[in-house]
C-alpha cells in the first residue's frame, strides 16, 4: 500500500519582507505577479502526491485564508486528503512556537495518522520532488532527513538561517547560525522528512525539554545524538528574507534560464480570479517583464513584475519594480526601484524612485 | 429541483465551416480570445443570469467538450441546487437515435426538463460570443405574456439574408418570420436565443416529433408552426455585442474585435465576468527583444518577437525575430525564429516554421491537430 504522507508548511519564524509583511505573512505575499509564496511549497506537495496538508500559522491568518481558501486546489484527492490551517486557538503568548501550535492541534495529527511527515516553509523557494526524496529517505532507513543546499553569497543571503556541517557519510554534524562570516557554505532549507513516530517523539521531547523551543531548536539540541541525514538540493534556491531581496530575486527570475530552473516541468497551482488576458494598447512598450492577466497597459514596463488587473496609463514608465494586483499607475507617472502594494493608486505624485539597495514601498490601497 | 428558468445549450453541431478546427472537437470547444473556449460565454451568461440548472446537448466529437465542462465548477454551476448536465443522445427502450435537429435535441431530453419542474426554458447556442443577462429577457417574456421570446439584433441589410429575419408590430410581437430570406423585409435578426414557456414548448416538440416531414429544427419548423397557429411570439431587442463565430473569418474578426478597448463586449468590465478554466500557466513573460502593441496576451505565453494587433493564448511562444500581425494564436502554438504570421489563425500546439500569410478577405487557417 502507498504511504500516506502529511505535508506541513511552517509559517512560524518566517522573516519579514519589510512593510510588505506588516499585515501578511511571507506565505501569502504576492510572488511573480500571479502567485503567493506559499503556492510553491504547496504545489510541490501536490506534484509529489502528498495526501494531506497542514499550515502552521502564527498570525496574519486573514491574509492566508483569503489566499488558500479551503485548500482544495492543492489536494490530489479531496476525500482522502485533508487541508487545514493549524493555529493556536488560545494564543499561548510567550510559548507561541511551532511546537506549541502542533501540540494545540494534536487531534489533527492523530486523525491524519500519516506514515510520513514533511515539514517545509514558505520563504525558502525551490522546486522539490518529495516523492523521490521520500523514497530515498525510506531507502536510507533514516529517521530524519534534512534538505540543504550549497550556496554562495552567504555574507548577504541566508542571514540568521542555519548553516550545516555535513559528514562524509551524509549526516549533519553541526548546526550554526549564518552570521555572514563566510561567503560559501551549506545551508539548511528548514525542510525535514521524518516518519510519524519520530515526528511525535520530537514534539514530545521538545515540550519536555523547554516550552520555548521551536522545532529547529529541538533538532539542534537533539543532534548529533539523533542522526539527521542530509540531502542536498541543487538548482534554484532562494531565501526571501528582506524587501531588498524580494525585489532583487523577483527581477532575477526574468530570464528564461533561471525561471525554467525553478519551474522545471511542474505545474504550480494558485487560486483563479477569472481575469481576462492582459491587454496592450498601441502606445504600450514592454521589455523583460512578467505580466499577470487582467492588466491594461498603455505605458512602458521594463524589468518589472506586474500582478493582476493593473492599469498602466499613457506615458507612464515602470522600471525595475514589483507592482501589486489592482494598482493603478496613472498617465505620466514614473516608477523606478519601487514596490507598489496591491490596490495602490499612483495619481498625484509623478515620480517614485528608490534604489536597488533601498526600494521605495507604497502601502496597499494608498492614493498618492 | 424547482427552478423557474432552466437553460439548454445546443452544443452538438459539427461546425464544418471552421474546417480543421473542428476535426477533433465540437465548435463550442474551439478556443477564443486568448484564454477561453466559445462555450465559456453562454455558460458564464447562465451563471451571471442566476440560472442554476444548465443542460448541454452534445453530439459531435464531444469528449473535449465533456471533459471541459465537467461538473460546471469553473462557472460556479456546481453550487447548492445547481445542476450541470451533459446531454448526449442515448439509447432508450424505443431504440437509439442521434439528435436529428435542434428541436429533436430538446425533444429527446423532455424527461430531463420535466424533472427540473421548470416554468420556462432558455434555449441557447454554444457558438456565439456575447454577454447577456437572460433574466432581463425572462422579465420581458413575462411582461408580454409571451409564449416564445426570441432575442434579436439589428443587422446590416446586406447581411440580413444570412439570418432568420423578424417582422414585428409596434408591440414587438412577431407577425412574420423569414428564414434566411433572399429579400429580407426587415433588419431584425434572430440570435438563436429563445425563451419558451415550457408546457407550450413541450407540446410543440411532441407534435413536431410525430411529423415525418419535419427537419426538427427550431428556425425551420417549430417557430413557423407556432407563428401560424397564432401563438404569442415576441422579439426581445439586444443592443450589445454579439457575434456568431461559425466561420474562420468570423472567428478571426471576433478575436480582433477584442482589441478595441471600446468593444461593446466589455470583457474587461468586472461586471458579468466570463469564467473559464484556469490553465495553471506560468506568468506571461515578455522578453528584452520583444515588441508588443495593440494585442491581448494570456498567461503562460513567452514573447521574444514582435506582436502587433493580435490575440495570443496561453503557452504560445513567439521566438526572436518572429512577427505576428493581425492574427489569433491558439494555446501552445510556437512561431519559430524570423517567421512571419499575418492575417492568420494558428491552431493549438501548431509549430510554425515558415511564413504564414493570409489576407483580410481570406484569413489563413493553420491547424493540423
Amino acid at each position: 500500500m502507498a504511504n500516506y504522507v502529511l505535508g506541513l508548511i511552517n509559517c512560524f519564524n518566517t522573516p519579514e519582507l519589510g512593510p510588505l509583511t506588516k499585515r501578511r505573512n511571507v506565505a501569502s505575499t504576492s510572488f511573480l505577479g500571479r502567485y503567493a509564496f506559499i503556492d510553491f511549497p504547496l504545489s510541490c506537495f501536490t506534484n509529489s502526491g502528498v495526501d494531506s496538508i497542514g499550515i502552521l500559522c502564527q498570525k496574519h491568518i486573514r491574509s492566508l485564508t483569503d489566499h488558500v481558501e479551503n485548500g482544495l486546489f492543492w489536494l490530489n484527492n479531496t476525500k482522502i486528503g485533508e487541508f487545514q490551517i493549524l493555529y493556536d486557538e488560545i494564543s499561548s503568548g510567550a510559548y507561541s512556537t511551532d511546537i506549541n501550535c502542533m501540540l494545540e492541534n494534536k487531534r489533527f495529527f492523530k486523525k491524519a495518522n500519516p506514515d510520513y511527515v514533511i515539514i517545509t516553509n514558505p520563504y525558502i523557494i525551490f522546486n522539490a520532488d518529495y516523492k523521490e526524496l521520500l523514497r530515498r529517505h525510506i531507502e536510507s532507513k533514516s529517521r530524519i532527513t534534512l534538505l540543504y543546499t550549497h550556496a554562495k553569497g552567504l555574507k548577504e543571503s541566508f542571514i540568521n538561517q542555519y548553516k550545516v556541517n555535513v559528514s562524509e557519510r551524509g549526516k549533519v554534524t553541526k548546526f550554526e547560525l549564518n552570521k555572514g562570516n563566510n561567503n560559501e557554505g551549506d545551508v539548511s532549507l528548514n525542510t525535514y522528512i521524518m516518519d510519524f513516530e519520530m515526528f511525535t517523539n520530537v514534539i514530545e521531547y521538545s515540550q519536555g525539554t523547554s516550552s520555548l523551543f521551536n522545532i529547529q531548536d529541538t533538532l539542534n539540541y537533539l543532534s548529533p545524538s539523533v542522526l539527521v541525514r542530509a540531502e542536498k538540493i541543487s538548482g534554484y534556491v532562494r531565501c526571501f528574507d528582506s524587501l531588498k531581496h524580494y525585489l532583487e530575486y523577483s527581477k532575477e527570475l526574468l530570464t528564461e534560464e533561471l525561471y525554467s530552473e525553478l519551474f522545471k516541468d511542474s505545474k504550480f497551482y494558485t487560486n483563479s480570479y477569472d481575469t481576462p488576458p492582459a491587454l496592450y494598447t498601441t502606445s504600450a512598450s514592454i521589455k523583460n517583464s512578467f505580466i499577470a492577466n487582467g492588466c491594461i497597459i498603455e505605458g512602458k514596463v521594463i524589468n518589472s513584475v506586474l500582478g493582476r488587473s493593473i492599469h498602466v496609463g499613457k506615458d507612464a514608465i515602470i522600471k525595475d519594480s514589483v507592482i501589486g494586483s489592482y494598482a493603478n499607475i496613472d498617465d505620466g507617472a514614473r516608477v523606478e526601484n519601487a514596490i507598489i502594494d496591491k490596490e495602490a493608486n499612483i495619481v498625484h505624485i509623478k515620480e517614485i524612485k528608490g534604489t536597488k539597495e533601498n526600494p521605495v514601498y507604497i502601502e496597499r490601497g494608498d492614493t498618492i | 429541483m424547482n427552478e423557474e428558468l432552466v437553460a439548454i445549450i445546443l452544443a452538438g453541431g459539427r461546425g464544418t465551416r471552421l474546417q480543421s478546427l473542428t476535426k477533433k472537437s465540437a465548435k463550442p470547444a474551439v478556443f477564443f480570445g486568448g484564454k477561453y473556449r466559445i462555450i465559456d460565454f453562454p455558460l458564464s451568461n447562465c451563471a451571471n443570469s442566476d440560472i442554476k440548472v444548465v443542460g448541454i446537448a452534445t453530439q459531435y466529437e464531444s469528449t473535449t467538450l465533456n471533459n471541459y465542462i465537467g461538473t460546471g465548477k469553473n462557472w460556479g454551476l456546481n453550487g447548492n441546487g445547481a445542476l450541470t448536465s451533459i446531454l448526449p443522445p442515448r439509447e432508450t427502450p424505443k431504440g437509439a437515435s442521434w439528435y436529428l435537429g435542434t428541436a429533436d435535441a430538446i425533444y429527446q431530453n423532455i424527461d430531463w426538463l420535466d424533472k427540473t419542474h421548470c416554468q420556462y426554458v432558455c434555449i441557447l447556442s454554444g457558438d456565439h460570443i456575447y454577454k447577456m443577462d437572460y433574466s432581463n429577457m425572462l422579465n420581458f417574456h413575462k411582461d408580454h405574456d409571451a409564449d416564445v421570446t426570441i432575442a434579436c439584433i439589428e443587422v446590416d441589410i446586406n447581411e440580413a439574408s444570412r439570418f432568420g429575419i423578424m417582422v414585428t408590430d409596434d408591440d414587438e410581437r412577431i407577425i412574420e418570420f423569414q428564414e434566411k430570406p433572399k429579400k429580407p423585409k426587415s433588419t431584425l435578426a434572430s440570435m438563436g436565443i429563445y425563451i419558451f414557456s415550457y408546457q407550450l414548448l413541450r407540446k410543440a416538440l411532441i407534435s413536431d416529433s410525430e411529423n415525418d416531414s419535419s427537419s426538427h429544427d427550431f428556425g425551420k419548423d417549430i417557430l413557423p408552426k407556432l407563428l401560424s397557429s397564432d401563438k404569442r411570439l415576441f422579439a426581445y431587442h439586444f443592443d450589445g455585442y454579439w457575434k456568431d463565430v461559425g466561420t474562420v473569418n468570423s472567428l478571426w474578426q471576433a478575436n480582433m474585435d477584442l482589441l478595441d478597448r471600446d468593444c461593446a463586449l466589455r470583457l474587461y468590465s468586472s461586471k458579468n465576468k466570463i469564467f473559464s478554466i484556469d490553465t495553471c500557466s506560468r506568468p506571461q513573460y515578455i522578453g528584452v527583444s520583444a515588441e508588443v502593441k495593440d494585442s491581448i496576451i494570456n498567461q503562460g505565453a513567452i514573447i521574444y518577437g514582435k506582436v502587433t494587433h493580435s490575440v495570443i493564448s496561453n503557452e504560445v511562444k513567439i521566438e526572436k525575430g518572429a512577427q505576428v500581425i493581425d492574427s489569433f494564436l491558439m494555446p501552445g502554438a510556437i512561431v519559430k525564429e524570423n517567421v512571419k504570421v499575418e492575417n492568420a489563425i494558428i491552431g493549438a500546439e501548431e509549430i510554425v516554421d515558415k511564413d504564414k500569410i493570409g489576407s483580410k478577405e481570406e484569413i489563413l487557417l493553420v491547424s493540423s491537430n
